[in-house]
């Protein structure tokens, strides 16, 4: 029984982390956007020091 | 007068994407992009690469997972009650775990950016600080006297920071170095928002040995203040190399018709031999105003000249 339990388990968790990687692949940025956010960053940042 | 230094600078190495010139310290995460290993702020050689944090945090990550379900796997095995269950349970928790781990393979170039971005937004702070601490570097080295070395630095910082202030840094620091055409120099990075007259006499320099670097965002800002450069002391000389620059393609030529006629009866012998070329080789486009410039040129000028009998068409 706990046997059943456990690949129930192990079931589950594979098909919640799957489920998981593929909503984050879809919402995942592009390398563009991420070079925007580092400059908003540092603009923000210079801002801030000046 | 400032005599101009006579410098060898290191290859500018490019990135496709600038963030990817960031490093972060394993010991102290401080973000730099100076130095090659050696943390300049706890002094331990933990410099990696942005990329290769992520790929290390992913890899934490995605094994934390799969130990989880090993785990489970683990306890389903040891609590089976018989060597039927104990089978069925193996190679059901084997192929699970191999769904996982294929699934993980595929996501992972998306895990990683998503990790990265992350890391961006937890660490902004340190972030800013870290390329801050960058610049007052290249500033120091600039008070030792390694001017070289503080454009290096500078223009390495400048890669992700883009102001005013950095570019004209690098601005004066290149004006005072004796420029070469192997030198790996750089103008769209380095364009003000507005005008300069050092920026201006950059873009003079670079028309006489890097044509190449100079692209609508600098005709463009040339166009916008040739009245302050025409106030300069060789301003015209600028504006005649800037116009000779235009006649490297055909594209600019369409695009800057007025620019080069202003300055045609000034460029040197070999650029005007080029545009006369260019014209003669292009009747179908429209550069009406522009050929009677240049046929008017060619007239007062060059129509006995050698060189033009070879490509002159009369018909034209």
């Amino acid at each position: 029984m706990v046997t059943y339990v456990c690949l129930g388990l192990l079931f589950l968790f594979v098909v919640i982390k799957s489920a998981n990687y593929y909503s984050r692949r879809k919402r995942a940025p592009s390398p563009e956007q991420l070079d925007i956010l580092v400059r908003s960053i540092l603009k923000s940042g210079q801002r801030e020091r000046e | 007068m400032n005599k101009k230094l006579p410098v060898n600078l290191s290859p500018f190495i490019k990135t496709r994407y600038a963030y990817k010139k960031l490093k972060i310290c394993r010991s102290c995460n401080h973000f730099t992009v100076l130095g090659d290993k050696q943390c300049m702020i706890c002094g331990k050689k933990a410099l990696i690469s942005i990329d290769r944090k992520a790929a290390s945090m992913l890899r934490r990550s995605m094994w934390k997972a799969r130990l989880i379900a090993m785990l489970i796997l683990l306890i389903g095995l040891v609590l089976s009650q018989s060597p039927m269950l104990l089978g069925l349970c193996a190679a059901g928790g084997i192929v699970l775990i191999a769904v996982l781990w294929i699934v993980q393979r595929k996501s992972a170039p998306a895990e990683q950016l998503m990790l990265l971005e992350k890391l961006f937004h937890k660490e902004a702070n340190k972030l800013a600080a870290g390329l801050t601490a960058d610049r007052d570097a290249a500033i120091a080295v600039f008070q030792s006297g390694n001017k070289p070395l503080t454009y290096e630095m500078l223009r390495e910082v400048g890669a992700l920071v883009q102001t005013d202030q950095l570019r004209l840094e690098q601005i004066l620091l290149l004006q005072s170095f004796v420029l070469r055409k192997d030198m790996d120099l750089m103008l769209k990075p380095l364009l003000l928002d507005h005008f300069n007259p050092d920026l201006a006499d950059y873009i003079g320099e670079l028309s006489k040995i890097r044509r190449d670097l100079i692209k609508e965002d600098a005709f463009r800002y040339v166009l916008m203040y040739e009245g302050q450069i025409l106030q300069m002391e060789h301003g015209e000389s600028i504006l005649i190399g800037v116009a000779g620059a235009a006649i490297r393609m055909k594209r600019y030529i369409t695009l800057y018709p007025y620019l080069i006629i202003r300055y045609a009866h000034k460029l040197p012998k070999e650029r005007f031999l080029r545009l006369y070329r260019m014209v003669q080789s292009s009747p179908h486009r429209n550069w009406e105003q522009l050929a009677d410039e240049v046929e008017r040129i060619y007239n007062e000028k060059y129509k006995w000249d050698e060189d033009f009998q070879t490509s002159h068409n009369p018909n034209n």
